[in-house]
């Protein structure tokens, strides 16, 4: 009944791999090449919280209209993850955030008092089958349908995990902070530019699934509404990329987003003007 | 192209044969007589069959000069005593060899010695018959002879990939073995396991052809001599290497090169070793682009071996077999792919394994047989993503089997045997959860690792006895298999008692009708009981199956095999949404299907058969009310192959394969996932989709140059020939909002050279 005979998962993840790297080779746009409306990501301030903490949520995003743009925020204490949809374990677990662009989440008592919640709730384990505690830390999923209020727009479903902590050793999760994005070269039709991003050094965390001290490796996704970027991703020291311009004078809006695969997220933008 | 140091070996090899071949066309000796008479000379000799150096037996030798006639003995040695000195003319004639006409000079004191060999006039069928499988009463055996094996079009000369064109078996890309509707077809040598049927993707099966002797499949309703799987069995037997003389081939193609040498040890005793290596990273070091080049650390390469030393006497039988694999490749993705932002840095695959069996068989009377062995197989697994998944799987397993046949009576003989194995595993991973048979898989970068170092030891010792009761036209094989399984962690294991009965019933001397039942059971994979990744309390999987059908010889060689069957999977292993628990035995499922084999037997010029399987595979989750259908579930399966000799060297033959496309799971949205910066799909029903179908033809020609002491023969296999672009998945662009087939392999024409003495 399943889908391995002999080896372990992992051999099967390489698969994976393999059908990731497989996908490559279609005639598909560029994720990274911005046209209509997109969510570039969600971020929360602060990406890791105590269970009486307040989060600043807001949307970074893309749109080349004028129309007005509509937000669900929602939040769910428990998601059953990637594999089926990130679908809430049960209704009953979903809290409404409201229809702003820009929400608060406050997980203390004046709002989603998650104490007192958790604690009706039977002993859900985390993903990785450990117990869900305070102390270990536990995600919940902030969710986010958006995209352009007219009629038969389609509209963009967002998920963003968000660490909750309660741990005297452990340190709090934080953002990555862009110090500077730069665009290196002449900006005329059909040249090569630079796009490069300066941030803070990444942080040093516990795992908590494996006890081992490690280091966050930043991940950068370049993104621009024309011309082709390469590579459109890159992480650690590459912190940069080409960017070939059109070749028509206009408009290039170029953006860098920053992750610390924690949670983390920062983006900078710049418009470029191709003459 | 002798450039590269193992195709230099394979041309050092033809070349020596080259060599050897030159030097016995002159063979001729003088010995100086001890007892000489005057005016007379003896004149011996010997007769082999061009090539194969085989000897020719009961050929006639004849002077006509002097009205003298003899005839070749086993050993194709003939010989005249008294010969008088002097030229004579010497004919050797034979009806399936071209006839041998030659002057020799006979000297008085001196035998003259010579040694002839003789082109085949004809077609020859030593390679029809595959010789030595034991006699094992089944509703459902197939076997392919060994030309079949080795010049299906469309297989390279695989073995074992020829036995997808079989019916009950499924297409399939990758390594995995289905039969009837089933994954986790076990692949036995000689009755003992490996631990991978086939090199990288299923290019090529990591036993090579040297060794082969038979190859068997029986897809469900197996004997109770095996156990432990609910699909069907794939037996290769190995032979005993060659006694008469040193042989051998070198082989290259498209992918690989291999060498094979045989030959006598002593008066008892002969070995075999052969071995193999891929090229595919030499073509891709040409092929690729600097940039490219930098992408692969270690291109895909494998390896693999086989080794034999075999002792026969009259009644005993020792063998020592070893047999091993090796696959690694390693990448380097200096930037994540788009698809992907998980998948970068360097990426490494490798699995390693060998195994060594002692074997005995013993010939107690002609009544009795006895057959023993041991088999200690490891293996090595290993794979690695940059830092984000990583994993090594240690597996040891250890089989002690022994079979004792006697036949008691005329109409009943007994069987009986234990099927000991135990296994050692030692997983040591950081990986995302493995996903459950008909769910798919989604990518890296949303997935939560779970890491453990589990160890875990299991045991599973079996018992059964048969018999194989005649009476008259009629087979009757009850049969009762006793498995018990077990682990140190678990307070008592499970005893499966499993009941098998086989009824073969000869109608007519063209007609005979056959059915099967039984209960079989397979234990859970190591990983899926081990602390972390699985669950400790999950039990075999069981499942009941039930075949009947009819064997109709239609004319000598031609006959047609019908049978219908369903398979009953219950108690199966199926994942749940419960991360604590993983999965549970609360999974079910059925299949059920017919399997048709219109078969011309392999003759002299011709062989050939369309095998067309229908079946209906589908399962049903743990907790779920619906079935659905399974991964490889392929409605229709049909192969039409045939292979034709125009002359004694040139051979021409075709496959055509039509299969229902392969089940998909249809996207119906997808989500962004701001963390991974990656869209995630939303899934319909599981495998509720179908890609469209597969079909293909392939054509092979060989052609064969016979030498005096060695063959060469050189194919071109030419897969896909109208280059049909078969769908094998369904890519999507990064929202899912666009889609296309992705197509399989294309056109490969695959050109061969095979040197054989």
């Amino acid at each position: 009944m399943r889908t391995l005979a002999t080896k372990i998962a992992l051999l099967a993840l390489l698969g994976l791999g393999g059908s990731a790297l497989g996908a490559c080779s279609s005639d598909f746009a560029s994720q990274m090449s911005l046209a209509g409306y997109r969510v570039i990501g969600i971020e929360a301030s602060p990406p890791e919280v105590g269970p009486d903490d307040s989060i600043q949520l807001s949307v970074d995003e893309f749109y080349d209209a004028t129309a007005a743009l509509t937000y669900a925020w929602s939040v769910c204490l428990y998601s059953v993850g990637a594999t089926e949809g990130y679908d809430c374990f049960d209704g009953s677990l979903e809290r409404d955030l409201g229809n702003e662009a820009a929400p608060v989440l406050d997980l203390g008592l004046a709002g989603l008092n998650l104490r007192q919640v958790l604690a009706g709730l039977p002993a859900f384990p985390n993903e990785d089958g450990t117990p869900r505690t305070l102390e270990r830390g536990f995600d919940i999923w902030v969710k986010l349908r958006s995209g352009p209020a007219c009629a038969g727009c389609i509209k963009i479903d967002t998920v963003k995990r968000l660490t909750v902590r309660e741990s005297a050793t452990q340190v709090p999760n934080t953002n990555p902070v862009i110090a500077a994005f730069d665009v290196v070269g002449a900006t005329a039709p059909g040249r090569t530019i630079t796009l490069r991003v300066s941030t803070d050094a990444p942080e040093t965390f516990t795992d908590p699934a494996s006890g081992e001290e490690k280091h966050e490796e930043y991940l950068y996704s370049w993104y621009s509404s024309r011309g082709e970027a390469d590579p459109t991703r890159s992480f650690g020291s590459t912190t940069e990329t080409k960017l070939k311009l059109p070749g028509d004078a206009g408009l290039v809006e170029v953006v860098v987003a920053v992750r610390d695969g924690r949670g983390g997220l920062t983006i900078a933008r710049q418009t470029v003007e191709v003459r | 192209m002798c450039e590269s140091r193992l195709l230099g070996l394979a041309c050092l090899t033809l070349g020596m044969a080259l060599a050897l071949g030159a030097k016995a066309q002159a063979k001729r000796a003088s010995v100086e007589l001890p007892q000489p008479a005057a005016a007379l000379g003896k004149l011996e000799g010997r007769l082999l069959k061009s090539g194969t150096r085989k000897p020719i037996i009961g050929a006639v030798v004849t002077l006509p000069e002097l009205d003298l006639e003899t005839m070749t003995d086993g050993e194709g040695h003939f010989g005249f005593d008294a010969v008088p000195i002097g030229k004579h003319k010497l004919v050797l004639t034979d009806s399936e060899h071209a006839t041998v006409e030659d002057t020799e000079q006979v000297t008085a004191k001196t035998v003259t010695d010579v040694t002839y060999y003789a082109l085949p006039s004809g077609f020859g069928e030593d390679d029809l018959v595959a010789v030595g499988h034991q006699d094992k009463p089944l509703v459902t055996r197939r076997e392919l002879t060994i030309r079949e094996l080795s010049t299906v079009p469309g297989s390279n000369g695989d073995a074992l990939k020829a036995v997808q064109n079989l019916p009950g078996v499924a297409r399939t890309t990758g390594e995995q073995v289905v039969l009837r509707g089933e994954s986790g077809g076990q692949v036995l040598v000689n009755g003992y396991p490996i631990a991978t049927a086939f090199h990288f993707g299923g290019l090529r099966s990591t036993v090579g052809n040297g060794l082969i002797q038979s190859l068997q499949v029986t897809p469900g309703n197996y004997d109770a001599r095996y156990g432990n799987t609910n699909a069907g069995i794939i037996e290769i037997e190995t032979r005993r290497p060659a006694s008469d003389g040193l042989h051998g081939y070198a082989q290259v193609d498209l992918f690989d090169a291999s060498l094979f040498v045989e030959g006598p040890v002593s008066k008892h005793a002969t070995f075999a070793l052969g071995g193999r290596r891929s090229y595919i990273d030499a073509l891709l070091n040409v092929a690729l682009s600097k940039k490219d080049k930098q992408v692969f650390i270690t291109a895909p390469r494998y390896y693999d071996f086989q080794g034999t030393y075999d002792w026969q006497s009259a009644r005993h039988r020792l063998r020592f077999n070893a047999f091993g694999a090796d696959d690694r490749i390693v990448l380097n993705l200096d930037n994540p792919v788009e698809s992907d932002p998980a998948v970068h840095g360097r990426l490494a695959s490798s699995t390693r394994w060998v195994t060594g069996q002692a074997l005995w068989d013993y010939h107690a009377s002609e009544r009795t047989q006895l057959s023993a062995g041991l088999s200690y197989l490891k293996a090595d697994y290993g794979g690695s993503l940059a830092e984000s998944v990583r994993g090594t799987f240690k597996n040891d397993q250890l089989t002690a089997r022994a079979d004792l046949k006697h036949e008691v009576a005329v109409w009943l003989t007994a069987r009986a045997g234990l099927d000991l194995a135990a296994q050692y595993g030692h997983i040591d991973a950081s990986a995302p959860r493995a996903t459950d048979e008909g769910q798919v898989p989604t990518t890296l970068s949303t997935l939560t690792n779970i890491t453990a170092s589990p160890k875990l030891t299991t045991y599973n010792p079996a018992a059964y006895a048969a018999a194989d009761v005649r009476l008259g036209p009629v087979l009757l094989v009850p049969a009762l298999r006793v498995d018990h399984f077990s682990r140190p962690d678990q307070l008592r294991g499970q005893t499966l008692l499993q009941p098998r009965f086989n009824v073969r019933w000869a109608v007519t001397e063209t007609t005979t009708l056959k059915a099967g039942a039984g209960m079989y059971s397979r234990a859970p994979d190591l990983y899926l009981v081990t602390h972390g990744f699985g669950n400790t309390r999950l039990e075999p999987e069981l499942s009941r199956q039930y075949s009947g059908g009819i064997e109709q010889r239609l004319a000598k060689a031609v006959s047609l095999d019908a049978i219908g069957f369903y398979n009953d999977l219950y108690h199966q292993i199926s994942g749940v949404a419960d991360p604590a628990t993983k999965f549970d035995n609360g999974g079910k499922g059925r299949v059920y299907g017919a399997e048709l084999l219109l078969k011309h037997q392999a003759t002299a010029r011709f062989y050939g058969w369309i095998a067309y399987t229908i079946t209906h595979s589908e399962r049903r989750k743990s907790g779920e009310n619906t079935f659905q259908i399974f991964d490889f579930d392929q409605t229709h399966n049909l192969n039409v192959v045939g292979q034709f000799r125009i002359t004694p060297t040139w051979e021409i033959g075709g496959r055509f394969r039509y299969v229902s496309g392969n089940p998909t799971t249809p996207v119906v949205g997808a989500t962004y996932d701001s963390d991974a910066d990656i869209y995630t799909p939303t899934y319909g029903a599981l495998n509720s989709d179908r890609v469209a179908a597969f079909h293909q033809l392939d054509l092979r020609v060989d052609k064969h140059w016979i030498f005096n002491m060695w063959t060469l023969t050189a194919y071109l296999d030419v897969q896909n020939v109208y280059n049909r672009k078969n769908p094998e998945r369904t890519t999507y662009n990064f929202d899912y909002s666009k889609s296309e087939a992705v197509a399989g392999l294309p056109i490969i024409p695959s050109f061969g050279v095979k040197g054989e003495f």
